[in-house]
């Protein structure tokens, strides 16, 4: 028995430091990325496009549905408690700083993160990536690099079009159910939008980046030479970096509120 | 050109010594033929020896200059004049004909003139008897197509060390002749072949060394002559079965 947690524990440990390593090499060949990845650059390009440009149309029209909602919601039941205003903040905490990133990392989860354990998975499997290795072409600089840059820069960019559509989108489609004076909205939510919101916001998409390219990269390379283990893997790194927004999500906020 | 020598090299999967080999020398400007029954680990020798596959004890050395320790750089310079024909091709899958023998162009040429990169391209992929579209993605292609490009791919960079693991299995006999000319022709340059092939006659043709492996391990090795000569009943076996049996 307590060999056996010996070993879970021993297993676990190395798994943990081997994730760590696998970690700082990506970090440390992202710096030399600009220097040494001119065959690397289209690879972002096509990830940026793939995780960012392609997902546009989901985040916009969820941000917009999500806005709306709040505000029909709120201005019908807040004012009935005399608190009408409260409509404005309880907006930008749920969308700007709560699920604005939180649904844009899931979203990328299941579009990007998915493709991406896949894809190098099945790069293993047909010998794919000892082709790179032969051929001069480092596996990290080439694969992994730019879908870690690819998908963290998307994640932040496509935040920040969330909270777009989310607090000026929304607002259009509401005048369709509960009109309310442009002036007067567009003023709140500006008078309510502080500096803090928006760097919040932008520290979580940018860790839940970092977390979900780094764990969808190395779920993919651990496949080994089957392709049974490719949706395995698959399933590992969804749920994987899923655990993990969720709770850095709540250790950020804890920090914020501490 | 490359002399490349594996000490005391051991590669171990599920607590198992798949590779486990004292010594082995593969001479410079030769063409050596690792040679053994199915699963004896000729593919994973061949991928050790090119730095390819990690070990987990031993040195392999290219020029008496260690590739495990190696300075980026210099390993860099290694797989510049080195390449590797998979036995299943290994082709990129998300990339074209054109792109996939233009990749190790743009990795170590990376200032080649565009015309001069199409020409080379064009050129190699004509003299691996690839007449088919270079837009096409290798999911379109035949096996025999996908191993032309494999070998056209390896050759594209002129490497003077190239590693061959089975290029001929599986292909038809027209494909199989153009390829089979090709390795040939290596053959008669000063390039240094480490390989492994299946068809007695062209190991006769072209085989300056023999590996004899079994189990991971190395039963003997020599000159073609002197192995196929061999006392060595392990050996004897071995060249019977797979050399000598037709």
């Amino acid at each position: 028995m307590l060999g056996k947690l010996g070993r879970w524990l021993i297993n676990h440990v190395k798994a943990l430091l081997y994730g760590l390593g696998f970690f700082f090499q990506i970090i440390r060949a992202t710096f030399g990325f600009s220097k040494n990845g001119h065959v690397g650059r289209k690879v972002l390009t096509m990830q940026i496009l793939f995780t960012g440009v392609q997902a546009l149309n989901n985040i916009s029209l969820i941000a917009i549905a999500l806005g709306a909602v709040i505000i029909i919601q709120g201005v019908g039941i807040l004012p009935q408690f005399g608190q009408g205003d409260l409509i404005y903040p309880i907006l930008i905490t749920i969308i700007t700083r709560e699920l604005g990133p939180m649904l844009c990392a899931f979203i990328i989860i299941a579009r990007s993160g998915t493709a991406i354990t896949t894809e190098i998975g099945s790069n293993v499997v047909n010998h794919e990536i000892e082709a790179y290795i032969a051929t001069g072409i480092d596996p990290i600089s080439y694969i992994a690099v730019p879908r870690f840059l690819g998908v963290t820069l998307s994640l932040l960019l496509l935040n920040l079009y969330f909270n777009f559509f989310g607090l000026i989108g929304s607002y259009f489609i509401t005048q369709f159910i509960h009109p309310i004076q442009a002036a007067e909205y567009f003023h709140k939510i500006l008078y309510n939008l502080h500096l803090d919101d928006i760097i919040s916001s932008l520290i979580k998409s940018l860790v839940f980046g970092v977390i979900i390219s780094i764990v969808s990269i190395y779920y993919g390379f651990k496949v080994e030479q089957s392709s049974t283990e490719i949706p395995q893997m698959t399933i590992k790194a969804v749920g994987s970096a899923f655990v993990l927004c969720i709770l850095a999500d709540a250790l950020i906020v804890l920090i914020y509120y501490t | 050109m490359y002399d490349i020598y594996l000490k005391d090299i051991t590669r171990i999967k599920n607590d198992r010594k798949i590779i486990d080999v004292v010594g082995a020398h593969f001479p410079k400007g030769k063409t050596t033929v690792v040679i053994g029954p199915s699963g004896s680990g000729k593919s994973t020798l061949l991928k050790v020896a090119a730095a390819i596959l990690p070990v987990d004890s031993g040195e392999i050395f290219a020029n008496d200059k260690n590739l495990i320790k190696m300075s980026p750089k210099n390993l860099l310079d290694f797989r510049k004049n080195s390449s590797f024909v998979f036995q299943d091709a290994a082709l990129w899958s998300n990339k074209s004909v054109y792109q996939n023998m233009s990749l190790p162009l743009k990795q170590h040429f990376p200032e080649m003139d565009d015309k001069v990169h199409d020409g080379k391209i064009t050129k190699i992929l004509a003299l691996a008897g690839y007449t088919d579209s270079i837009h096409l993605r290798p999911a379109a292609m035949s096996i025999g197509e996908r191993k032309m490009v494999s070998l056209a791919r390896a050759l594209i960079t002129s490497p003077g060390l190239i590693y061959m693991d089975n290029p001929l299995v599986l292909v038809d006999p027209a494909i199989e002749k153009i390829m089979r000319k090709l390795i040939i022709d290596i053959h008669n340059t000063s390039a240094t072949i480490i390989g492994n092939f299946s068809s007695p006659e062209l190991i006769k043709l072209i085989a300056d060394y023999l590996v004899i492996i079994e189990d991971g391990k190395i039963v003997e090795t020599g000159t073609f002559k002197s192995v196929n000569e061999s006392k060595n009943p392990e050996t004897s076996t071995i060249i019977n079965s797979l050399l000598n049996h037709s």
